[in-house]
């Protein structure tokens, strides 16, 4: 094993947490709109893991989850990928159809195509937010893919979209918001894997290196 | 990501997506390997300091090695392998090379099994389902779990 050990120092992990923050920030206000009612969101938890390590953080391997997985391209390339559970998606499904959440017999059946439809959406409108606030941030254009949605094991979703930067980077930035609406919190996990010069580049341009 | 055991063990690789699980095993001396390949070839990356164990190519010769240190004999080792999914549901090609790492995965892993002259016993690779998959070295049975469709045994 030749690995390094990296860590993030304090410095960067606050200019990534202000990024995030604002970037929770729209989508709160992009949700809010969308859904007619107020979403209040926690500050951000932000870490540098490794990408072997994303599985446990988000629960273990083989927990069942909904993702929408976005690829950038521009001035910074990679993928950014957003995570709900089972129960948070079907919180979201409720909250945007405005209709009670239905009651799943089988935990793990599958989503109906409209389902899939809001779903895909709010991962559109979360990462829009996102790379707006990045963009804005650091001045670099970037543009995003539509997002590609799969409902599956937690560490195959990751295995896969890691596999990307396997190549090139080993480090994952994984970003950890609640988004509050009256009595409903959903807790988001959005992981933004960027390649490895994508990775300098976004912190030169925050003037850290 | 490699791993050798000997009976009563079993071998396990969690959540598998385009990544494979290579399980090598020697029946007779019940002694056995399991690698989790992340992408297929060490060729393409010229730069050291790559972990070897991620490569279907060094990963699966690195691993046959270890065996044969351990007691397995060559000409009995056979092999058994699942994963390789293409998991996201992409209709544009902007993220093709992504769609196509599973098939480049699975394949690179044929050839290095070949190469070794190992025989490829069964398999269940491609799709669109993550995969967990256990190999009980005792049995040389493969078992593979899929979210919704339960259990199969190769």
């Amino acid at each position: 094993m030749t690995e390094q050990i990296e860590s993030i120092d304090s410095l960067r992990t606050d200019i990534l947490r202000e990024i995030a923050n604002i970037g929770t920030g729209h989508a709160a206000s992009a949700l809010s709109a969308l859904l007619g009612r107020t979403i209040i969101q926690t500050v951000p938890k932000v870490k540098l893991i490794h990408i072997s390590e994303m599985p446990e953080s988000l629960g273990g391997a083989e927990k069942v989850v909904v993702s929408g997985m976005m690829h950038i391209t521009g001035d910074i390339s990679g993928y950014l990928l957003i995570i709900f559970d089972i129960d948070q998606a079907d919180s979201i499904i409720s909250l945007v159809m405005g209709k009670q959440p239905r009651r799943r017999s089988k935990a793990r059946s599958r989503f109906s195509a409209m389902d899939k439809s809001v779903l895909t959406e709010t991962f559109n409108i979360m990462s829009g937010s996102y790379l707006t606030a990045v963009a804005e941030f650091t001045n670099l254009t970037m543009s995003q893919s539509i997002p590609y949605f799969c409902m599956d094991m937690v560490g195959a979703i990751l295995n896969t979209a890691s596999v990307e930067i396997g190549k090139s980077g080993d480090y994952a930035i994984l970003f950890n918001s609640e988004l509050y609406s009256e009595n409903d919190c959903i807790d988001s996990n959005l992981i933004l894997l960027p390649d490895e010069s994508s990775c300098d580049k976004l912190l030169n341009s925050l003037g850290i290196i | 990501m490699m791993k050798v055991a000997e009976s009563p063990d079993q071998l396990y690789c969690l959540g598998l997506g385009s990544c494979v699980g290579v399980a090598v095993y020697d029946p007779v001396a019940k002694i056995a390997g399991m690698i989790h390949v992340l992408l297929p070839s060490m060729k393409e990356f010229e730069s050291a300091g790559q972990l070897r164990t991620k490569f279907a190519d060094t990963g699966i010769s690195d691993m046959v090695a270890e065996l044969l240190k351990k007691g397995a004999v060559k000409y009995r080792l056979k092999a058994k392998m699942a994963g390789g999914a293409s998991m996201f549901d992409i209709k544009d090609n902007s993220a093709g090379e992504l769609m196509a790492i599973g098939k480049r995965n699975v394949q690179s892993c044929r050839e290095a099994l070949k190469s070794l002259g190992i025989e490829l016993v069964a398999h269940d690779t491609g799709g669109t389902k993550g995969r967990t998959i256990i190999f009980d070295i005792e049995t040389n049975l493969l078992t593979i779990k899929t979210i919704n469709k339960g259990e199969k045994v190769i």
